[in-house]
């Protein structure tokens, strides 16, 4: 009778630390969900790959052969480098850029992209040689990047050229990806639309007054759209290791098939006048 | 009153507190007892882990189980994934269970004997993942 006054405040005691510690933890949980969210964005993946790689394009001869493979990406701060070598609709190389903004399903970015490969054509035709060197078109732009469930859309604007010896260059392209997941195994379908503009399309595939030849004669190239997609199925094998497969084919604007160059290259053995690409692989995932 | 109940109270701490110490001194401990227990039964789970694309996902795994009993008797194989028994066995020693499972957390096999509560044995299948969550929003278009 004279202790049970005694025990509670005790058990009040207890029970009020019981609740603060509780409240005190939840409170804790929420702030380090808060700091993970925000340093999730640090970070980054890096996946090596080597397989069998098979490309048929207008600007190479036919590739067939086992090939080493390589995409990855780093984040620290909002600045980030992206690579993408191979076995990705997105065969970018090398790219940075700064994440500006972000909301639950939108990431926006400024980077660099590279805009349009070099190109090194030199045909000799009876007396005269067509001869054309160009260098990368390095451009600079706005990128939004929309994630919904296994959905992501992609739109980009370059409109500053870092590196080229022309002016009025621009570039913009549409992507759209889904994936399925089937027992372990991804499947992953995308499309996009790479726009290039006039200049730049003149600048790599026009051909002058003064460069022309008897069966290169002069042509003037339009702004024009390329059309790429890609199918791919990737199976988890560790935690580590993935093997992957892909098919991706690009049908070029009409502007670039058009090209007296394009059209003869096109024609060519190991050449095709559309990019077909292939490969079976396994990556190392670090 | 409450001084007596105290008293004893202490007596039976201190007995336990001494009955351990002993034990500990001669190799014997409640963990070596469980062994023991663990040693009559044997369970085996393959393969130990299911790998998925992404960390949350739901992995697929056929699961193979075999078990094996010192003593004939009614066992059931349970797993986490459900309350009841994958499979229960009458008067047998040993068993064995295939089952295509999917899950997106450890999966935990238990032998127990039939209408009992108590584990005799448990196995742990482990989830695991190439990519985790967070990789998800650092990628600005998939690259993988």
């Amino acid at each position: 009778m004279i202790k049970t006054p005694q025990h509670i405040p005790l058990s009040l005691l207890i029970s009020l630390s019981a609740i603060t510690s509780t409240y005190s933890n939840a409170e804790e949980v929420l702030i380090k969900e808060e700091v993970a969210t925000e340093e999730s964005r640090n970070g980054g993946f890096l996946k090596l790959g080597y397989g069998y790689k098979f490309e048929q394009s207008p600007y190479e001869n036919e590739v067939n052969h086992f090939s080493m493979f390589l995409n990855g990406r780093y984040q620290w701060n909002g600045l980030f480098v992206e690579a993408a070598y191979g076995a990705n609709e997105r065969n970018e190389g090398l790219n940075i850029g700064y994440n500006f903004y972000n909301t639950d399903n939108w990431n926006f970015d400024v980077n660099t992209i590279n805009a349009h490969g070099e190109i090194h054509a030199e045909i000799r035709d009876q007396e005269k040689i067509l001869s054309q060197h160009f260098d990368n078109t390095d451009m600079i732009g706005l990128r939004a990047t929309g994630n919904f469930d296994q959905t992501t859309v992609q739109f980009m604007l370059a409109p500053y050229a870092i590196s080229s010896d022309y002016d009025n260059a621009f570039y913009a392209s549409m992507w759209l990806g889904k994936s399925w997941q089937v027992k372990n195994w991804e499947l992953h379908g995308s499309i996009g639309l790479e726009y290039r503009s006039e200049a730049m399309l003149d600048h790599y595939y026009g051909i002058s007054a003064e460069e022309a030849t008897e069966h290169f004669g002069p042509y003037e190239a339009d702004a024009g759209i390329d059309v790429t997609t890609q199918v791919s199925a990737s199976y988890p094998i560790t935690s580590n290791i993935l093997f992957e497969t892909y098919v991706k084919y690009t049908d070029f604007s009409n502007s670039i098939s058009d090209s007296p160059v394009m059209q003869f290259v096109g024609g060519l053995d190991d050449r095709a006048k559309a990019r077909t690409e292939f490969g079976v692989l396994v990556n190392y995932v670090f | 009153m409450n001084y007596f109940i105290k008293q004893a109270f202490l007596y039976k701490l201190m007995t336990c507190l001494v009955l351990l110490i002993l034990g500990a001194s001669i190799g014997y401990s409640p963990l070596s007892f469980a062994k023991e227990v663990q040693a009559k039964y044997s369970l085996i789970i393959e393969p130990d882990q299911c790998v998925a694309m992404r960390q949350g996902q739901l992995c697929y795994v056929d699961v193979k189980m075999s078990w094996r009993a010192e003593q004939a008797g009614n066992y059931c194989l349970f797993s986490s994934l459900q309350p009841n028994a994958l499979r229960c066995w009458s008067n047998e020693q040993s068993g064995k269970f295939q089952q295509e499972l999917s899950a997106d957390e450890n999966i935990v096999f238990s032998l127990k004997k039939e209408g009992l509560s108590s584990d005799l044995i448990t196995k742990e299948l482990a989830m695991a993942w190439v990519y985790n969550k967070n990789t998800r929003k650092n990628v600005s278009w998939r690259m993988f």
